[in-house]
């Protein structure tokens, strides 16, 4: 599904992502860890179009889409969320996700047509748990409730593969076990793939499949986490 | 259903009216609903797709010189002409627009300053054609548009046309995707929008919107003059928005419509009427940042809540 082939992109003289690869696979739900300023959210940046790679490829469904802008991206299935909630402040929750659902639809530049109401939004809504929320502001919502707010748009668009950064990031306990049950569901429902990093280990090991670990910009292990000495001293020595 | 009857309400006053004043008070009255078209064609633009136009009298003046030039020189048919102006204002827009969105936020701004002001000094300089600095007056119109009260029947009614085009386009499934755009337009490209098409398509309808308002301005002046294209002109849409309140559709309307009435009857006393409009724009900004309509709503918001409490 989706193939990151040798990617590198360097800020300056900052290699933050150097000869990464890796494949996700329908369906998979994939976590990639490491310390802060590893590289993660570069590397979902590349994936997704944010920033152009200096050398490498990514193939998604056979098909290479690195020279493809951000919003083709999308438009093929690849749905990501950001590290820091991102919403469209000054709309209502419920046109939040008709937004998302509009786009994706491929209605965005229909200038001679009527929003209507969709069910298909109120569901979306409904299914990260924020129906009660529907007409508050987006900006008005708590931290947490922002994240699954864009959770549920990025759900709206049908996308066949999640890039999901650091999706429980300031949630309570309670919502972070909310938020890691929803996801599961919800690729278990619809079968698409999940790539995420998260710092939390518990939603890492209660989602993921796989795990592969990123330091300094490279890849240096994947699988059996907890047998890599140099993983165990770098990122799971540091955890109570 | 409400919207409905306060639209057609709002007709049957502006057509009554013209029973009712005085041709110098039609003419005033038309200006306002022209400065209130305008102001709506820039907020579509400002208040919906966040980008701050400092160029828009460009399309105004383009609308209203190509409604000029096809009568004048051309010899076209006068509503022919009218017709065709805000195709040429939105092709005008069409290519400034494109060149506009590739830059974002002041960039964005100071683009569209340039290409308005270069486009004024294009329009200044070609004397040959636009009659430079003297404009063009004398201005065919049709022979059912001669008295003043006919001409103001006309403004209205292709104001309430134009307002009914645009408040449907403002609940389009393209206005709901550009304001996503523009309260976070990073979210929007990664949800599948192509960010600078969206913004240039809004650019467009806006400038062909303007086009029609300068092109009524030519219909019921018979003149066009080169500082319909000059920049300090771009800020009366930006100011009367402002002041009626970005949020809605009534709102530049009223603000558009407000300052016209404003300068006109404060000019009349003193000469100080910059020096009021500074005064009144820093009262609003300070004031009221959401303008007329804002006020309106929070009062009402007020009242539900006082309302509720008892
Ligand atoms: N646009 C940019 N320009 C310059 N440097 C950048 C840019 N984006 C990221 N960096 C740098 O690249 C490195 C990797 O950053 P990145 O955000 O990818 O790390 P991360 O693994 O997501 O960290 P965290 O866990 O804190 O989110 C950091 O040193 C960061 O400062
Ligand atoms: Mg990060």
């Amino acid at each position: 599904m989706l193939t990151v082939d040798n990617l590198s992109v360097a800020f300056g003289g900052l290699k933050a992502v150097q000869a990464v690869s890796l494949m996700v696979s329908q369906g998979e739900r994939v976590a990639i860890i490491g310390p802060n300023g590893a590289g993660k959210s570069t590397l979902f940046n590349l994936i997704s179009g944010g920033v152009r790679p200096d050398a490498g490829r990514v193939v998604f469904d056979g098909r290479d889409i690195t020279p493809l802008p951000a919003h083709q991206r999308a438009r093929l299935g690849l749905g990501r969320s950001f590290q820091r909630s991102s919403v469209f402040a000054k709309l209502s929750a419920y046109d939040n996700v008709l937004a998302a659902l509009t786009i994706h639809r491929g209605h965005g530049l229909r200038v001679w047509a009527r929003t209507t109401p969709q069910r298909a939004a109120e569901e979306a809504l409904a299914a990260v748990g924020l129906a009660d929320q529907r007409d508050r502001l987006a900006g008005a919502l708590a931290l947490g409730d922002q994240k699954r707010l864009e959770l549920g748009m990025v759900l709206a668009t049908a996308p066949r593969l999640m890039l999901l950064d650091e999706p429980t990031a300031g949630m309570s306990p309670e919502e972070t076990a909310g938020t890691v049950a929803l996801v599961q569901r919800l690729a278990d429902e619809r079968g698409f793939g999940v790539l995420f990093t998260e710092h939390d280990m518990s939603v890492v090991f209660g989602v993921a499949q796989r795990v592969l670990v990123l330091s300094q910009g490279a890849l240096i292990a994947q699988g059996a986490l907890r047998a890599n000495p140099e993983v165990q001293r770098l990122y799971l020595g540091g955890t109570p | 259903m409400r919207r409905q009857i306060g639209f057609i309400g709002a007709a049957a006053v502006l057509v009554g009216l013209a029973g009712v004043l005085s041709p110098f008070q039609m003419a005033l009255a038309a200006e306002m609903l022209i400065a209130g078209l305008f102001a709506l064609s820039l907020n579509l633009i400002m208040g919906f797709g966040g980008m701050v136009h400092f160029g828009h009298a460009a399309f105004y003046g383009v609308g209203g010189y190509a409604y000029a030039l096809l009568t004048l020189r051309a010899g076209l048919d006068p509503m022919l002409a009218f017709a065709l102006a805000p195709l040429i204002a939105a092709g005008f827009a069409a290519v400034i627009g494109w060149f506009c969105v590739r830059r974002t936020r002041l960039y964005f701004s100071i683009l569209t300053l340039a290409f308005g002001q270069l486009l004024y000094i294009v329009v200044f300089q070609a004397r040959d054609l636009t009659g430079g600095d003297d404009g063009l007056q004398g201005l065919r119109v049709p022979p059912w548009l001669e008295t003043e009260q006919a001409r103001y029947l006309w403004v209205v009614g292709v104001f309430l046309v134009c307002f009914a085009l645009i408040r449907r386009i403002a609940a389009s499934p393209f206005m709901l995707t550009l304001k996503a755009v523009r309260d976070n337009p990073e979210r929007a490209q990664f949800l599948g929008v192509d960010v600078r098409r969206q913004q240039w398509v809004v650019f467009v309808v806006g400038g062909t919107f303007a086009g029609v308002a300068g092109a009524l301005f030519a219909v019921l002046n018979r003149f066009v003059a080169v500082n319909m294209l000059f920049w300090a002109t771009s800020s009366e849409p930006i100011l009367g928005s402002l002041m009626g309140g970005m949020g809605s559709l009534v709102g530049p309307v009223i603000g558009g419509g407000l300052l016209i009435f404003l300068e006109v009857n404060i000019t009349r006393f003193t000469l100080y009427w910059p020096m009021i409009l500074g005064i009144i724009t820093i009262l609003f900004v300070l004031l009221a940042p959401d303008g007329l309509t804002g006020l309106v709503q929070r009062w009402r918001t007020r009242g539900q809540a006082d309302a509720d409490r008892r």
